[in-house]
Order: structure tokens, then C-alpha cells, then sequence
């Protein structure tokens, strides 16, 4: 057997070595196998992320949201506004401008971890700050069933089998949003609670408070005007 | 003189259809032995979970079988091509990142060109990984046979799958939206909101089990 065939062998013979090798060959393809296949599709992905931004923003301010024409109904409808943050996070404010050139209404961003996974949400709010205008979930990674419920409407016109439906019916900002569970909102404030996701519930309540707080600065401030 | 009248005889013989020769090949009864014998969900009652989660609609569960069909038959065949390279003790972990990497591009391709069914499926997508037959044909099948027999076996299975799944969401979509496939069945129609929940899932399996088992009670070929 020549010197090589025996190098050859004695490798193939080394069990662990060649597991490594064979493990670390298969990691290696499988890895630029799914660089390409990240490469190719990450832009659609960003633009059909923004879409969804786009969509959830039009339709909590009350404007038309389908496909047709939505880049330019976006850019004609919508002001945005970008404020940096201490924490060096940007904090967007979108103005939506009526027929006749006034303010029809705010929409921010609420975004961050939830139970599981992401929580991802745009709210619209009236130009005086004291009610919201809707809810739009854009991305969500909680649990199927439990907190992802909160992107699901069977029936839009039963805020229980819809729960973006209570905040399309207006929810009062003051105080503070608050929620209740396992019954009807008593107060203006209220909305009740997704059955068995009081976290994501409390996630979206927490976030949209602390949004609310920075929203009034600066409207009290005089920066959100068109 | 018996030759001739053998090879005349065949020359005289109808011809036999080329689809009809396939139906008579091996490569057949395995396809269809994997698609009834070996059903995942009303065979071998697996892959529950996104059974039960991805099959409100039909679109949804039609959506999440070929998903899981495109995983599996690119897994299988690619294990099965490189099965004789890969140690006994790391087959598990090597099979593993293989489907991993299917999943991930067959997630990617989702969100991109199918963002809204992408989003219906939610995580159900990304936990193909985790499902178990995925990895037993590998295990069972593709570890131990060729590329081509295993690609089949695993279209099979896939194609199995992807008929329980969208018989499933056919009767969840009709009695939970009045609707099939997006079109308007019963005008008027009232929500049955428990079959659009995993809930009525569990129902709607159960019966079909239930049914397949009383019509065709063979059970699994790999049932021993």
C-alpha cells in the first residue's frame, strides 16, 4: 500500500477525526447554501416588510391600505418624522394629512420583545393624542393560539374575536391604557385582554404607555406639526 | 421454430401504454404505498402540531405540505447521496443541519414571494425542522437506499402529507368561514369560530382517522 492510501486510510480509520471533518464539511455547505439563499431573497423580504409598514400605517390612520398604488398614496398621505432616542434607537412618528392639509392623525411604532418572540405593532392615535385610531400587527412571534391571537379577527365586528377591533373603537390615553381580563372594559381606557396571553397583552399596554409619554413631549414641544 | 413463433407472437401483442408500465414499476407502489400505506397524519398520526396549527384554511394546509414535501425530498435525497460519508455517530446531528438548512431556504422563499401565507404559518414554517417524519425517512429510509428510491419515498410521504393537510383544511375553512380555497361557498354563512381554533382541529383529525382506519384498517407498512 503506498505511503498516501495509507495516510488515507489511517484518517478514515479515526473515527472521531472523521466525524469532525465530516460534520464541519456539511456545516460549511449547508451554510453557503443558505447565504445564497438569504442573498437572493433579502430585498424582496425588506420590501415586502416595508409593505406590510406601509399597509398597517394607511389603514390605523384611516386611509385606503390595498396594493394599488400604495407607495404613492403613502407618500402623498403620510409625513414621517424621525426623533433619536437617549438610548440611540430612532423613535418614528407618522402624520397623516387630511383632504384639506391638516393633521387627520399620528401613528407610531411599538416594537420589542414579547413572550416568545417579537412583538411588532403600529397604533394610530387622533391629533389631539387622547384616543387611538387602530392597531396593525406587523410582525409577531408569540405563541400560535395564546399571544399571536392578537393578530387574528374572525369576525370584525366583535372586538372579542377581533382584539385590534378595540383599539379601532378608541381607546382613551389618560390617564394611561390599561387592561382587563376575563371581562368587558368598564372605563374609556380599557381593553380587555387576550384569554390565556396576559403577557403580550401587558407587552402591548407597557410599550404603548412609554410610546404615549414620548409622543406627548413632542407634541408638547411643537414637532409633530406637517 | 418456437423462438420464432414466441418472437411473432410478442411482435402481434397490444402495446402496453408507457404510463400503464410505470404503474407496474417499483418506483410506483413505493410512491403510493408511502402517500396511503404510510400517511403521516392518518396512518402514523404525526406531525400533529402543525397539522392542528396550519390547517384553518386549505390554502394554508396546502401551503405547509408542499413546504414540508419540498424539506423532506431535499433532505432524503440529499442524505441518501451522501450516506456512506457520514459516521454512524454524527448521522443524527448531520441529518439534522441538512433539513435545518432545507427549512431555512424553503422559510426565506416563503417570505419573499408568499409574505401573506408566510405570515398565516407563522412558525409552523421554521418547526418543519422538528418534525418527526422528516427525519425518520432519513433515519429509516434515505440512510439506507439510493438517491432516486429515496427522493420517491420521500415525495410520497410529502405528498401524503400535503392530501391529509389540505382534506383537513377543506372541512375547517367550509364550516369555519363558509369558504374553500378563498371562494364563497354559502352566502350569510355564521363562523363555526371552533373550527378555525386548533380545537376544532383535533375533531376534524380524529374523525378522519377515525374513518381511514375503519375503511382500511391494514395500518402502516412500517407497523410491525
Amino acid at each position: 500500500m503506498s505511503q498516501n492510501s495509507e495516510k488515507q486510510s489511517a484518517f478514515w480509520k479515526n473515527k472521531p477525526l472523521r466525524s469532525a471533518v465530516v460534520l464541519l464539511v456539511i456545516i460549511v455547505v449547508s451554510t453557503a447554501a443558505l447565504e445564497a439563499a438569504y442573498m437572493a431573497t433579502k430585498e424582496i423580504i425588506a420590501r415586502n416588510q416595508r409593505t406590510k409598514l406601509y399597509q398597517g400605517i394607511l389603514s390605523v390612520m384611516g386611509f385606503e391600505s390595498g396594493l394599488d398604488g400604495l407607495d404613492e398614496r403613502f407618500e402623498t398621505r403620510v409625513v414621517t418624522r424621525v426623533f433619536p432616542q437617549r438610548d440611540g434607537k430612532d423613535f418614528n412618528v407618522w402624520i397623516g394629512k387630511d383632504d384639506a392639509g391638516g393633521i387627520k392623525g399620528y401613528a407610531i411604532r411599538l416594537r420589542g420583545g414579547g413572550f416568545q418572540g417579537i412583538v411588532d405593532v403600529v397604533v394610530g392615535l387622533t391629533p389631539d393624542l387622547k384616543k387611538t385610531t387602530g392597531m396593525e400587527v406587523i410582525d409577531s412571534g408569540e405563541t400560535p393560539g395564546l399571544g399571536d391571537e392578537m393578530r387574528m379577527c374572525y369576525d370584525p365586528e366583535d372586538a372579542h374575536l377581533c382584539f385590534k377591533k378595540w383599539f379601532y373603537d378608541g381607546i382613551e390615553t389618560e390617564p394611561m391604557v390599561d387592561f382587563v381580563k376575563y371581562k368587558d372594559p368598564e372605563h374609556p381606557n380599557e381593553y380587555r385582554a387576550i384569554t390565556g396571553a396576559t403577557y403580550t397583552t401587558t407587552t402591548i399596554r407597557d410599550f404603548l404607555n412609554k410610546a404615549l409619554g414620548i409622543v406627548r413631549g413632542l407634541y408638547a414641544e411643537g414637532k409633530l406639526g406637517l | 421454430m418456437n423462438e420464432a413463433k414466441i418472437q411473432v407472437a410478442a411482435a402481434q401483442a397490444p402495446a402496453i401504454p408507457i404510463w400503464r408500465k410505470w404503474t407496474q414499476t417499483k418506483t410506483f407502489r413505493e410512491l403510493i404505498t408511502d402517500i396511503w400505506n404510510d400517511n403521516p397524519t392518518f396512518r402514523m398520526v404525526l406531525a400533529l402540531c402543525p397539522t392542528m396549527g396550519a390547517t384553518n384554511m386549505a390554502v394554508n394546509g396546502l401551503t405547509m405540505g408542499i413546504a414540508t414535501l419540498f424539506a423532506t425530498a431535499g433532505s432524503s435525497f440529499t442524505i441518501s447521496l451522501v450516506r456512506t460519508f457520514i459516521p454512524n455517530e454524527v448521522r443524527t446531528a448531520a441529518y439534522m443541519i441538512v433539513i435545518a438548512a432545507y427549512v431555512t431556504v424553503v422559510h426565506l422563499v416563503l417570505q419573499a414571494y408568499l409574505p401573506p401565507l408566510a405570515q398565516a404559518l407563522g412558525p409552523y414554517v421554521a418547526l418543519i425542522i422538528t418534525n418527526c417524519f422528516v427525519l425518520g425517512r432519513a433515519e429509516a429510509f434515505a440512510s439506507k437506499n439510493g438517491p432516486w428510491l429515496s427522493l420517491v419515498d420521500a415525495v410520497g410521504v410529502g405528498l401524503g402529507f400535503t392530501l391529509s393537510l389540505v382534506l383537513i383544511g377543506i372541512v375547517r375553512e367550509i364550516l369555519g368561514f363558509g369558504t374553500v380555497f378563498g371562494m364563497t361557498l354559502f352566502e350569510g354563512w355564521t363562523n363555526w369560530v371552533f373550527m378555525i381554533v386548533p380545537g376544532g382541529a383535533f375533531i376534524v383529525v380524529g374523525i378522519y382517522v377515525g374513518i381511514v382506519r375503519y375503511y382500511s384498517p391494514g395500518g402502516s407498512s412500517s407497523e410491525t
